[in-house]
């Protein structure tokens, strides 16, 4: 029971970090390599206030500044380095090689940032209004940090997935991402949605760093870099494009990770996690619920 | 080829190799002396040491830290007229985590004639990069923290910090009196001096202490969620668990066992300092061997947080305390010798280290000829707001 209570926490954590980036890889073909930094300042932009402030800000007002620094940043990026690169680029690979180049390179200047203020020590919300407690739950226990966490979870992978399938703004985005052109043509306002999407991504980013900031202790200028590369794995594992894939990818890699410590020496993690990795790029290219590329002559 | 590109990079050759030739030569004005040349004019003016140490990067605050305190100790040497009249000129070099940068700064200290002694890096493997440079330069290095084996087997190399493994045993003691028969760690199974701790250190305390090592749960430097490793190593309920891993991963472990519910005790490292303050109240009882904490009751420790509180407005770091004590180390070198040339700089090292001394971390012995600090060390638990003293 402990073990499933891990890996549903281990998976929403992974899910809220992961469905933003798939989101705007899926849909505006930006794999924003950025995305791991977004989530780290966001935090980072918590604790500062919560120095500013003398520890004195309760939990919704830090996921609030979260979302919000999160939302900014990921728009800033898209506005001023991204979009720029869609529109010169000569051709799709080109665009996706210079998206991939000026995500890193975005992704080192918060980080620096954050370096040289914390001197690469930990920073974590000190305990303000908020105090992490546990109880017993049907023979294990579970914190309430955990329980904010899932319904945090349930409800913004719930959204997420109804705004893209039953929304006309959500299907006008996904028209995008099957074929930007003919979207166009039909009238779709691409920079509008991919504001949007954008804003979306970055604040899931920050909504999950505030979270794990609390849930894991404390965070350094470096924790999104590790989160970044389980989600990539955890995206091409579901499906590049599918918001369910990337869900399901996510509570899978946790349910492995979490088998793996239990079972096993935890220092197999990696190796099966990224070992899974290549099997799907192996045996299903596409992932779990993506669907197959058709690549017209 | 175009004629002025050739002419340009010509002109800009010739530059570099006249820079690069004057900067070997190593200005020795303003009273300095040659830290090559002999010892029979005594002591001069200024005695140059480098520090190349973290200033930014993974290790920041480590390097800073010790910076600090190297400062420090400077200001107390040269306004307490140790060196008889001599007055240490020292500057710091930024490795910015980085192996390459840490070489090429030692190499280039070293190359300049008039450094007489440098404060290597903390991490180790840049202490094993730098190590076969002082060798081979014959410029004596003095390194805090940089615990890996193999560093101070070169002979002009010196470590000012004692080993983690060597102090540590100390912890037996506490868990001897708490009445702990049963040790489980989840440790970080890629950094070798806590993997040594777990695997090697902590079950040969318990042979004499009473104790059991059971349960090693090994994780990774990526691991973040440590709800898992956690409930892993507490599964069998023992009497102590010790939490042995770097940075943000200390805080994320201890909020596992908070979480966990968990109630026995919890052991772990120096590192678990900053996370248990940041954690506050719900982290009471953590306990650690150390080989320095501020509120060490001593005249060095009083004396030297007294000075550190008003240099900087905070409290003393075991990091700082080494840098101290590293340069202090050199003085006392220089001042045995009376001469601040290289070679006398090694045998004054040596000779105060085979002495020993007292410093900010206690009665410092040293092994390896006088090349590698020891302490006893202290117990030290976090009370939920402060750090206390338990075995001194």
């Amino acid at each position: 029971m402990q073990e499933l209570i891990n890996a549903v926490s281990l998976g929403c954590i992974y899910m809220l970090f992961a469905m933003g980036m798939s989101l705007v890889w899926g849909t505006l073909d930006v794999l924003n390599f950025a995305h791991g930094s977004i989530f780290m300042f966001s935090a980072f932009s918590g604790f500062y206030l919560m120095q500013e402030t003398g520890n004195s800000l309760p939990l919704a007002a830090l996921l609030l500044v979260g979302v919000v620094v999160g939302a900014l940043m990921s728009v800033l990026a898209y506005q001023l380095v991204l979009r720029p690169i869609l529109r010169r680029a000569k051709d799709k690979d080109s665009a996706e090689r210079q998206i991939l180049i000026g995500g890193i390179g975005l992704a080192g200047i918060p980080v620096a940032i954050v370096q040289i203020q914390t001197l690469s020590n930990p920073f974590s919300f000190r305990a303000g209004s908020f105090e992490v407690a546990s109880y017993d739950f049907l023979g294990a226990r579970i914190s309430n940090i955990q329980i904010v966490i899932w319904v945090v979870g349930v409800l913004l992978g719930t959204a997420v997935v109804l705004w893209l399938r039953r929304s006309r703004s959500g299907l006008a985005l996904r028209s995008i991402g099957v074929d930007s052109e003919v979207a166009s043509l039909m009238g779709i306002d691409q920079g509008r949605l991919g504001v949007a999407a954008m804003a979306v991504a970055g604040g899931m980013a920050g909504l999950s760093g505030a979270l794990l900031c609390v849930s894991f202790g404390a965070l350094t200028a470096e924790s999104g870099d590790v989160l970044l590369l389980k989600a990539f794995a955890i995206i091409i594992l579901g499906g590049v494009g599918s918001m369910l894939g990337t869900i399901i990818g996510a509570f899978f890699l946790a349910g492995a990770e979490t088998l793996l410590i239990a079972n096993t020496s935890g220092t197999w993690v990696d190796a099966v996690s990224f070992g899974l990795l290549f099997l799907v790029l192996l045996v299903r290219p596409q992932g779990i619920l993506g669907r197959q590329e058709v690549r017209r002559t | 080829m175009n004629k002025n590109l050739l002419r340009s990079a010509g002109i800009v050759g010739a530059t570099l190799m006249t820079a690069s030739g004057l900067a070997s030569c190593g200005g020795s004005g303003g009273g300095s002396a040659a830290a090559t040349g002999d010892c029979e004019s005594g002591l001069p003016d200024t005695i140059k040491i480098v520090t190349v140490k973290d200033q930014t990067g993974v290790a920041a605050y480590t390097g800073t830290e010790a910076w600090r305190g190297i400062q420090l100790a400077a200001d107390e040497i040269n306004s307490g007229d140790m060196l008889d009249g001599s007055k240490l000129e020292v500057e710091v070099k930024d490795t910015a985590g980085d192996v390459q940068t840490a070489a090429s700064h030692v190499t280039q200290a070293a190359a300049d004639s008039s450094v007489s002694a440098i404060l290597g890096p903390v991490l180790s493997d840049q202490a094993l990069a730098v190590a076969p440079i002082a060798g081979k330069s014959e410029v004596p290095v003095v390194y805090t923290q940089a615990g890996s084996e193999g560093i101070v087997d070169e002979d002009w190399n010196f470590r000012a910090t004692p080993p983690l493994v060597t102090y540590y045993p100390k912890i037996g003691q506490y868990l001897e009196k708490q009445g702990a028969t049963s040790v489980n760690t989840v440790f970080a199974a890629d950094i070798p001096t806590l993997e040594q701790l777990s695997h090697d250190v902590l079950p040969s305390v318990g042979e004499d202490s009473g104790f059991q090592v059971g349960e090693q749960v090994a994780t990774q430097s990526t691991t973040q969620d440590y709800a898992g490793p956690v409930n892993k190593a507490i599964a069998d309920d023992p009497d102590a668990l010790g939490l042995l891993m770097v940075g943000a991963q200390i805080s994320s472990a201890m909020q596992a066992v908070i979480q966990s519910g968990y109630q026995g005790e919890v052991v772990s490292y120096p590192n678990a300092a900053p996370a248990v303050a940041e954690i506050g109240k719900a982290a009471a009882g953590v306990t650690w061997p150390t080989n320095f904490d501020s509120s060490i009751d001593t005249p060095e420790v009083k004396a030297f947080d007294e000075a550190y509180t008003e240099a900087y407005d905070g409290t003393a770091t075991n990091y700082a305390a080494e840098g101290y004590d590293s340069l202090m180390w050199v003085a006392k070198a220089i001042e045995e010798e009376g001469c601040a040339t290289r070679d006398a700089i090694k045998t004054g090292l040596e000779k105060v280290g085979q002495a020993g001394f007292t410093g900010t971390q206690g009665e410092l012995t040293f092994e390896a000829n006088g090349h590698d600090a020891r302490s006893d060390g202290y117990v030290v638990q976090w009370d939920g707001e402060k750090i206390v003293v338990l075995e001194q």
